[in-house]
């Protein structure tokens, strides 16, 4: 089935535009944060070496191009949701970047990003449907009140695991390109298997995909730039809306297994919600070889990265590369999930 | 880049996935249409369910720590 002359031309701009806002701009807004002083200690280099950051608010001007992009070719509520969500995320994670907000203050502001979507769908009936489609065995019954609460949780949850994974060069940015691939083949699936399958729902994630693949080049070993807590927060909250939206939740909760796993355990051995800056031990720290080591003590927080460290240290580059080579692995079983649900 | 610690989890990841797979079948093949019908029995249906449900959530949460203990104990240097 060859797309239309409109949606491939939906298509190119809504990954086109986000691409020639980050490649054009992100040389002078790196400038400007520079000329700013906002610049933040590259911590995992044996020499000091400084950073710009937050290249957030430049991602979400990329994002939202994008999704105007859509909208302009065809009207629709879902690049009017994916813009919104874009917003009040970046809008959380800019204070964040500037202020700062507390672990349990972050993820309750973040829930205000489900809203946008509870609205539209009260008013047009067609955002999302409310069923979970599991692998297999079909979909559950419709539950209005529950996949609300669902989406509600979602927020802070898919948010708060890319934040928490946006430690080293490269790690966010090619987590994001990898986990939104994914998520784009579960839709494609969705919509070979579904009769009058709106392909905005696939447009909408190529905002996404290109701002991160764009990004991934500023942001690769050694990064000329970090993203900040705006980038991050943005990046995981529009990812949750997407899958929503697509109709592809539990699929794209198997992609971000580790940044989950990852999650799950920096909350237990931390016992709680605690920003990064609060943990009294690191999880690993920069030895006299350059490389990096898990920190051997019990009490210090357990994160994936301390994980693929127990036993042989390695450079910052090679941890990067082991924790995309999970995510790879987590994103084909995430498509092996969409081909049990949509095509089975 | 240690091959055995990314088989290692890799393996966890799979598991994980797997759970998702075996609760999400318990899920909609036991616990959705648990009865009797609300009103009717000592104990509501909807509140079985409930409970039922995040057992699952539990259970997938306890497997995963249990995975971390013994991954991390493998993988640690003896002292």
């Amino acid at each position: 089935m060859l797309p239309t002359g409109t949606e491939l031309l939906t298509f190119i701009l809504a990954f086109a535009l986000p691409c020639i806002v980050v490649l054009v701009f992100m040389p002078r807004y790196l400038d400007l944060l520079r000329s700013r002083g906002r610049l933040a200690t590259d911590v995992h280099k044996p020499q000091q070496t400084k950073v710009p950051t937050p290249a957030g608010p430049l991602l979400i001007a990329a994002i939202i191009a994008g999704e105007v992009a859509i909208y302009l070719v065809n009207p629709s509520t879902i690049p009017v949701v994916a813009i919104e969500v874009t917003l009040i995320a970046g809008a959380i994670g800019i204070y964040d970047d500037l202020r700062g907000l507390g672990g349990i203050v972050k993820p309750l502001l973040l829930t205000l990003a489900a809203v946008p979507l509870l609205i539209e769908e009260q008013v047009h009936h067609s955002l999302y449907a409310a069923v979970l489609n599991f692998p297999l065995f079909g979909a559950t019954g419709t539950h209005f009140i529950i996949f609300a609460i669902l989406i509600v949780a979602a927020m802070p949850v898919s948010a708060n695991a890319f934040n928490m994974l946006d430690a080293f060069n490269g790690e966010i940015s090619g987590f994001t390109v990898l986990v939104s691939v994914a998520l784009a083949t579960g839709v494609v699936m969705e919509g070979l298997a579904t009769p009058n399958f709106d392909y905005i729902r696939l447009a909408a994630v190529l905002p996404l995909a290109a701002t991160a693949v764009c990004f991934y080049y500023y942001n690769k070993f050694p990064a000329k730039a970090f993203d900040g807590d705006s980038g991050s927060l943005t990046f995981g909250a529009l990812y949750a809306t997407l899958a929503i939206m697509g109709g592809v939740e539990i699929a794209s909760l198997v992609a971000l297994i580790p940044a989950v796993l990852n999650s799950y355990y920096i909350l237990y051995s931390m016992r709680g919600l605690v920003e990064h800056k609060q943990m009294e031990l690191r999880p690993t720290y920069l030895g006299k070889d350059g490389k990096l080591h898990a920190t051997e003590k019990a009490k210090a927080p357990t994160t994936l990265v301390r994980m693929i460290l127990l036993g042989s240290p390695m450079g910052e580059k090679q941890i990067v590369q082991s924790i995309l080579t999970l995510t790879v692995f987590a994103c084909a079983l995430s498509i092996l999930t969409s081909a049990l649900t949509w095509l089975v | 880049m240690s091959r055995t610690n990314i088989y290692g989890l890799m393996l966890i990841i799979t598991i994980a996935w797997l759970l998702i797979l075996a609760e999400s079948y318990l899920f909609i093949a036991v616990i959705r249409p648990l009865g009797p019908s609300i009103h009717i029995g000592p104990l509501p249906s909807s509140f079985a369910k409930i409970i039922l449900t995040a057992g699952l959530g539990v259970l997938w949460v306890a497997v995963m720590f249990t995975l971390d203990i013994l991954y991390s104990r493998r993988g640690r240097t003896p002292t």
